[in-house]
């Protein structure tokens, strides 16, 4: 017999630490939540479920606490009095309300250590009725003696000391309640203040409904039931009692009616304190799923915007993209004169030894002694392939004249096109709740703007680098090649050879034997050799620029993956991220409390909220 | 007391003149955020009371109110001597009134009329009041018995407290129009603060209230009935006129006789409506009503009809108080406006102009009228500056024309697309410092979209030519009255052609709102130039052009600079007019039309009629009781 009770309680052990762990992710989830509005209304919303989600982990073993709830003139005081089976509270008809302070009616051994009767001005009264015996009943003040707002012409009667109404009073005792008892009449049933009320306080809390006033009042219970229902409330059961009476027998000491007996069974058997741990675990799972459920309310309607803003995201990087791809390539080309250098310091470097390579080397020489007179190359493409190192402050160096837009002048990429794409998503944004500091306007402030630029530069820069280095490797594969070189090697041997032959035979034959004079060779074989090595160079040149051609359109092909336009549009990217996160993680958590949910077994007697009602009856402003 | 009649006809001019100002300004108050729940009291007089009532036979409207499951209905039955709304068990079943109207009036009074907001219904059965309808319905049922005097009608009305907030609506409408409220209370009920609310509305419009405490253990409550009075009158300002008490008695509620038990006497209230002698065993709803009959019932209603004009002119609470707010809410906007219109000026950096377009036109209007010397030296230059940009472009140094116009032209909208970029976030900046235009501005700003706005920029644009015909008609006027002011100095406008002054133009677009200066700022600061200034429905665009380069325009004579300045400012304004039209048209829509309409609510004539009339109405009020 006591096997299956073990493994009952190690069953619900476990239930409980699952329990823990998904509280836990919940706390850490709202912590984790962003600035942005719909999240911070959750984050919000999280600061009264919070503390009564994680209390249910911490107060383990204490007993419940039961809250009257009910219009004034319902009746409560004497139900409490009947439960309590004396006088504690003052039960009258003759001016309403009656109630104005709490009175907390608990056993009298119980330990109240823990309760704040005296931050909320209650009286205890201690009791040693068996309905009472294992829970705390509180009896409240009513919820709809007091105004919205204050009459003009002076208070309303009977407003005790202090500023506080009735209202504001129950309003500071609904949040230590572990379970309402509502109770209502035919005439309150239907009152909107207290329905208003029990839908602000009915989230993650048990609920006993109780109709009073039954010698007197017809049966109400199936029209409430209906009425409640449509508000969201699961009731399985109204008891419908007569307070009055039975505390007249409870005080003659004679046998209560089978009504109030059954409802204070109901109260003995499913309030008593080791079910109290399981109803504030089902109350916290309800609770859970109730601020699940205000977020997904929340949150369902961006679902729309959001995914709006993340098409426009992806959709504008890539027309700027194309933007960008356009104008570097255009560059690019028009750089041709800088890709031909490129192929002439590449073909100067490699060449070394034999008599070509001295010619180049001689050649550059004599080109290092004229005057600098090439074109200053624009735009960054042209900066770093003339060896310019591009400077990432935009307003300095070469490119100061073109500052005004240094993007235009860099990367040949229109800044007004970049405006149009913030603008296009700004709009985009306020349709998803996103708004500043997170988003920034269309055109960003001067700092973030110049680090933005300074980034794409940067960027570019490192994308254009590794290109031209590549492009300079092809180049030098290509000038490697063997018979290039000893073509070339030979072609300009030859005419050395032939020239010094020439020169040998004129000089040793003709001058030194025939004694000839003879002369002008020399000259006219040197500029015929120049013109005959630069010609030869030029060939080389030709040869390794043509693969260069090849190399730039596959530069341009690249550029994608720089993710270049990245920092232009990155304030946009993550705030749209992390909004699609909270949405994403918000699913995950409900996904995670509703299977828990489904372990949780539901009560036989106690009525409960589920989150799919009618909530036109809100809770108070 | 016949001349009472008359009395309120001598109102009903003034008050119809109200309700057309009131009405009128409510048109035009949308948006401006007023928050009309303070004005529901007076609003519910004029409309619900006074304009229906003023003229006419005077009906005194008599109604059953209370909270849910209270007895209205089976009082109301009572009273009435006739079903009009079944009484049932569950609270909340009443949805909609019922009237009971004596058979010889009923076809006399226009009952549409006299409770507007209802569709007005007759009687079938009494499970019509049950009906669950979302329109205001309003049953009428022919009273035949004769013991209802013909200047009464009787309603049984919705609950007050329910969930069910329509059939609040439905009572406060009756309220409104009636002059005589029974007031139903129960111990549970009398202090609730719904309850409270609704009478302390009745009070304060001065209606007669009859209270009725139903369901009582008499006579052991008996003793309670003072305390409990006093508080519903300490609560809600209501003198009752009557008290009567309803002991709990199933049997007789299910009968449909309660027993009303007059107790107005030892409770110390008036006999406005007259005294019956006690009865033992209680009255019945019919007595009650016959005593009521006896009663001076036109005092009543004079009563209530002053009541309802004294919450209509109320200096704290009536319409004064509303146009006051209206005044300020529009200062507000008008400082909105303001604002809009000195943060929301763009300048469009549009690239330099392509100088030979302005002076292409200038040389059409000037070389028909023009001969000699100087026309020949200008034809050399030309031809010669023509050569030169032949060769140029042969030899690649300059680009082609159709090049220069297309780069021109991409360059042109990307300052136009720059510039809408920055309009849009000028207008965020300012929406974000002001909680009213944000919430006036979202239509543009969160709803609009954006993409299309910037295609439609590029479309129009490609679409403008480079020279429109409105723009050569302008150089031709401008260069017409140059030369009527200016005689004889025409020659002067060749020295200008031949140095090719260049223009560096200056566009502002700028909202022409209600506390806007008119000229741009941006425009204004370029300084000393002609500003070529227009309007574009609530657009302003301004134009400046400064020439460079050329001292020897400076030498000649004075007027020459100028004009060509306007020559390119015009030709700019008219670029910066495509930027505004398209806002205009499309990005704002009517956004700007209404924010002006609320600026200018203020100094509507309406405001300053609606005061006379009170100030009038306020007058006759205090001329006190009818002539």
């Amino acid at each position: 017999m006591s096997e299956p009770q073990h493994t009952a309680e190690e069953t619900r052990a476990g239930e409980s630490d699952e329990f823990a762990r998904c509280v836990r992710a919940l706390a850490v989830w709202v912590e984790s939540l962003p600035a942005w509005p719909p999240a911070a209304s959750i984050a919000e919303l999280w600061q009264e479920v919070g503390p009564r989600l994680t209390a249910s982990l911490d107060e383990l073993g204490r007993p419940l606490v039961v809250g009257v709830l009910g219009g004034t003139g319902t009746g409560k005081s004497t139900l409490v009095n009947a439960l309590a089976g004396r006088d504690v509270t003052e039960a009258s008809d003759v001016a309403r309300p009656t109630t104005v302070r709490p009175v907390v009616v608990a056993a009298a051994d119980a330990d109240l250590s823990w309760f704040p009767a005296k931050a909320i001005g209650a009286t205890v009264v201690p009791t040693d009725a068996a309905a009472v015996a294992e829970i705390v009943l509180v009896d409240c003040p009513d919820p709809d003696t007091q105004g919205d707002t204050l009459p003009a012409d002076g208070r309303p009667p009977q407003v005790a000391s202090g500023d506080l109404g009735n209202r504001d009073r129950l309003e500071q005792i609904l949040p230590l309640c572990d379970v309402l008892m509502v109770v209502s009449t035919a005439q309150k049933y239907r009152s909107f203040r207290v329905a208003r009320e029990l839908a602000a306080f009915a989230p993650g809390r048990p609920l006993l409904f109780v109709q009073t006033h039954a010698s007197r009042d017809p049966d109400i219970r199936d029209d409430w039931k209906q009425d409640l229902e449509r508000q969201g409330f699961v009731v399985p059961m109204i008891y419908r009692v007569d307070g009055l009476e039975a505390f007249r027998h409870v005080q003659r000491g004679e046998p209560v009616d089978p009504a109030f007996a059954e409802l204070q069974t109901a109260i003995a058997g499913e309030l008593a304190c080791r079910d109290a741990d399981r109803l504030r675990r089902n109350g916290g799972l309800e609770l859970a799923g109730w601020f699940l459920d205000r977020g997904h309310e929340r949150l369902a309607p961006i679902r729309g915007p959001l995914d709006e803003l993340l098409r426009g995201v992806s959709r504008e990087t890539q027309r700027l993209e194309a933007l960008l791809v356009d104008g570097i390539a255009r560059q690019l080309r028009q750089a041709r004169l800088g890709w031909r250098q490129l192929a002439g310091r590449e073909l100067e470097q490699q060449w070394q030894g034999g008599a070509f390579g001295w010619f180049l080397q001689l050649v550059r020489q004599v080109a290092g002694w004229l005057p600098k007179s090439r074109r200053q190359l624009s735009g960054l493409v042209g900066r770093t392939l003339a060896g310019q190192v591009p400077s990432l402050t935009v307003s300095d160096g070469p490119a100061a004249a073109a500052a005004d837009d240094p993007l235009e002048e860099a990367l040949g990429l229109d800044d007004a096109e970049v405006e149009q794409s913030r603008s296009v998503l700004a709009g985009l944004a306020r349709r998803a709740a996103m708004e500043a500091p997170a988003i920034q306007a269309a055109r960003p402030q001067q700092p973030s703007e110049d680090a933005a630029v300074a980034m794409a530069l940067e960027r570019a820069q490192r994308w254009l680098t590794t290109g031209i280095r590549k492009a300079a490797a092809g180049c030098r594969t290509r000038l490697e090649t063997t018979w290039l070189r000893v073509g070339l090697e030979l072609l300009f041997d030859a005419v050395l050879v032939a020239v010094l032959a020439r020169a040998a035979w004129d000089f040793f034959h003709g001058r030194l034997w025939l004694g000839e004079s003879r002369g002008g060779l020399i000259t006219e074989a040197v500029v015929w050799l120049v013109l005959w090595g630069l010609a030869l160079r030029q060939a080389a040149i030709a040869w390794a620029a043509r693969g260069v051609e090849r190399e730039i359109g596959q530069l341009a092909a690249s550029l994608r993956e720089a993710d270049l336009i990245q920092p232009f549009l990155a304030d946009f990217a993550a705030s749209a991220r992390s909004a699609d996160a909270v949405l994403h993680d918000h699913q995950r958590q409900q996904e995670a409390w509703r299977s828990l949910s489904a372990t949780a077994s539901s009560s036989r007697n106690l009525a409960r909220l589920t989150s799919g009602g009618d909530t036109s009856v809100g809770p108070p402003s | 007391m016949d001349q009472t009649p008359s009395t309120y006809a001598a109102w009903a001019e003034r008050v119809a003149a109200l309700c057309a100002a009131v009405e009128a300004l409510d048109a035009a108050a949308t948006g401006i955020g007023a928050d009309s729940s303070e004005d529901a009291a007076w609003r519910g007089q004029l409309f619900e009371k006074l304009r229906p009532q003023v003229a006419g036979e005077p009906v005194l409207v008599a109604a059953v109110c209370g909270g849910t499951n209270t007895g209205k209905s089976l009082i109301a039955n009572a009273l009435a001597g006739m079903p009009l709304s079944r009484s049932i068990l569950e609270a909340a079943r009443t949805r909609h009134p019922v009237a009971s109207v004596p058979q010889a009036r009923a076809s006399q009074v226009d009952m549409a009329a006299l409770f507007p907001g209802f569709s007005v219904r007759p009687w079938m059965s009494d499970d019509d009041a049950l009906t669950d309808a979302e329109e205001h319905l309003l049953f009428v049922r022919p009273e035949t018995t004769g013991h209802q005097p013909g200047w009464l009608a009787l309603l049984d009305t919705p609950d007050i407290d329910g969930t069910l907030r329509d059939n609040w609506a439905r009572a406060e409408l009756v309220r409104n129009a009636a002059d005589l409220l029974v007031a139903v209370l129960t111990q549970q009920k009398y202090n609730d603060a719904a309850v409270r609310e609704f009478f302390q509305e009745a009070a304060r419009a001065g209606k007669k209230v009859i209270v009725v405490f139903n369901m009582l253990e008499w006579p052991e409550q008996r003793p309670r009935l003072a305390g409990w009075l006093a508080g519903f009158a300490a609560g809600t300002g209501v003198r009752a006129e009557a008290v009567f008490v309803i002991p709990w008695d199933r049997q007789a509620a299910e009968q449909g006789e309660p027993r009303f038990y007059d107790v107005s006497e030892e409770l110390g209230c008036g006999d406005a409506i007259g005294r019956a002698d006690a009865q033992p065993g209680g009255l019945t709803g019919r007595a009650v009503v016959e005593r009521l009959a006896a009663s001076n019932y036109l005092e009543v209603k004079w009563e209530a009809m002053r009541g309802a004009l004294q919450v209509v002119v109320d200096a704290d609470h009536g319409v004064p108080a509303w146009l006051d707010r209206l005044v300020q809410m529009a200062e507000a906007w008008r400082a909105a406006c303001g604002l809009l219109a000195r943060r929301v000026t763009v300048s469009i950096m549009l690239p330099p102009v392509p100088r030979e377009l302005v002076w292409n036109e200038v040389w059409a209007w000037l070389e028909p009228k023009r001969s000699g010397f100087d026309l020949t030296v200008s034809r050399v230059y030309r031809v010669a500056g023509r050569g030169l940009g032949w060769a140029g472009r042969r030899l690649g140094i300059l680009p082609d024309q159709a090049q220069r116009q297309a780069d021109h032209a991409a360059e042109e909208l990307s300052a136009l697309k720059a510039a809408l970029g920055d309009f849009l976030d000028r207008l965020t900046t300012a929406a974000r410092e002001h909680p009213q235009l944000e919430a006036a501005l979202k239509p543009v700003l969160t709803d609009g979209d954006r993409q299309a706005w910037f295609d439609e920029l590029a479309r129009r644009h490609a679409a403008m030519p480079l020279i429109s015909r409105d723009y050569t008609t302008f150089v031709r006027e401008e260069l017409d009255r140059f030369e009527r002011d200016n005689p004889g100095t025409v020659r002067l406008i060749l020295t200008a052609l031949n140095v090719g002054a260049v223009a560096r133009p200056a566009v502002t677009v700028g909202l022409g709102l209600a506390g806007a200066a008119v000229v741009p700022p941006a425009a204004a600061a370029a300084g000393g130039l002609s500003v070529f200034v227009h309007n574009l429905g609530d657009l302003v665009v301004a134009a400046a052009a400064s020439l460079a380069g050329e001292t020897a325009l400076e030498a000649t004579a004075a007027g020459i600079k100028p004009l060509l300045e306007r020559l390119f400012a015009g030709w700019a304004a008219e670029r910066g007019d495509l930027l505004a039209t398209m806002i205009h048209e499309v990005v704002m829509g009517d956004t700007l039309e209404q924010l002006e309409s609320r600026a200018d609510m203020g100094r509507r004539l309406e405001i300053e009629e609606a005061r006379r009339l009170v100030a009038q109405l306020t007058a006759d009020l205090a001329r006190g009781e009818p002539a």
